[in-house]
């Protein structure tokens, strides 16, 4: 009935105590009557982030390596405009200027993706 | 992981925890921009035993935990002074 990112890093896969503390609580404000219901089942997964919560796209230093990670935090709808762009960046062996500000390198230029709007980040 | 040792408070609710990364060396003045991008962004992520900063909020208390991140297991926690006899180093 809901997800967030746990509030620290870790590799279990049984999230942590207080998320599931804190999303009940959230339930129970808009439903009190949930609050006989038994917690049946929990999911987690890992999240693939990166510091600015932006995926990494294009070229790298090494020739015919891309990069195209850390959409751990974006919705899976910018996939098919990634999909087209990152094939013309293999076709053309050149930054399509779409994904200039998603590579990699922008992190040691202090230049990070200023959109930290996506899913899981507000909360 | 429910209840954290904090050094100066004793067992306490996890809730009362705040998470303030990796203890790593800071570089030092004048260190050129990569040197400084991969003191800011770049973390070990391993999944194993990490030195961590965790912050006791009611007190304001900083202190460092180290912490299995495979299993969530609370190894030890000691104040940042065990680690920085000398103060400073942050």
């Amino acid at each position: 009935m809901g997800g967030a990112v746990d509030p620290y890093p870790i590799y279990s896969t049984r999230s942590t105590l207080d998320f599931k503390e804190g999303l009940m609580a959230h339930m129970l404000e808009l439903f009190p009557f949930l609050a006989e219901v038994r917690m049946m089942r929990q999911w987690a997964g890992m999240a693939d982030m990166t510091p600015d919560f932006a995926p990494i796209m294009g070229k790298t230093h090494l020739d015919n390596l891309y990069i195209d990670a850390g959409w751990g935090t974006w919705g899976f709808k910018a996939t098919p405009v990634c999909g087209k762009r990152m094939a013309e960046c293999v076709a053309t062996d050149s930054q399509p200027e779409i994904l200039a500000a998603f590579h990699h390198g922008r992190f040691s230029r202090f230049e990070q993706v200023g959109e930290a709007g996506a899913a899981s980040v507000g909360s | 992981m429910k209840i954290m040792t904090c050094p100066l408070n004793g067992p306490r609710n996890i809730s009362e925890f705040s998470y303030g990364g990796e203890v790593k060396p800071r570089p030092a003045p004048g260190a050129g921009a990569d040197a400084v991008a991969d003191y800011v962004f770049l973390k070990e992520n391993l999944p194993g035993v990490a030195r961590e900063w965790w912050f006791h909020m009611p007190t304001s208390y900083w202190f460092i935990a180290e912490r299995n991140l495979a299993t969530d297991e609370i190894v030890r926690t000691f104040p940042a002074s065990d680690l920085f006899p000398e103060g400073g180093e942050r």
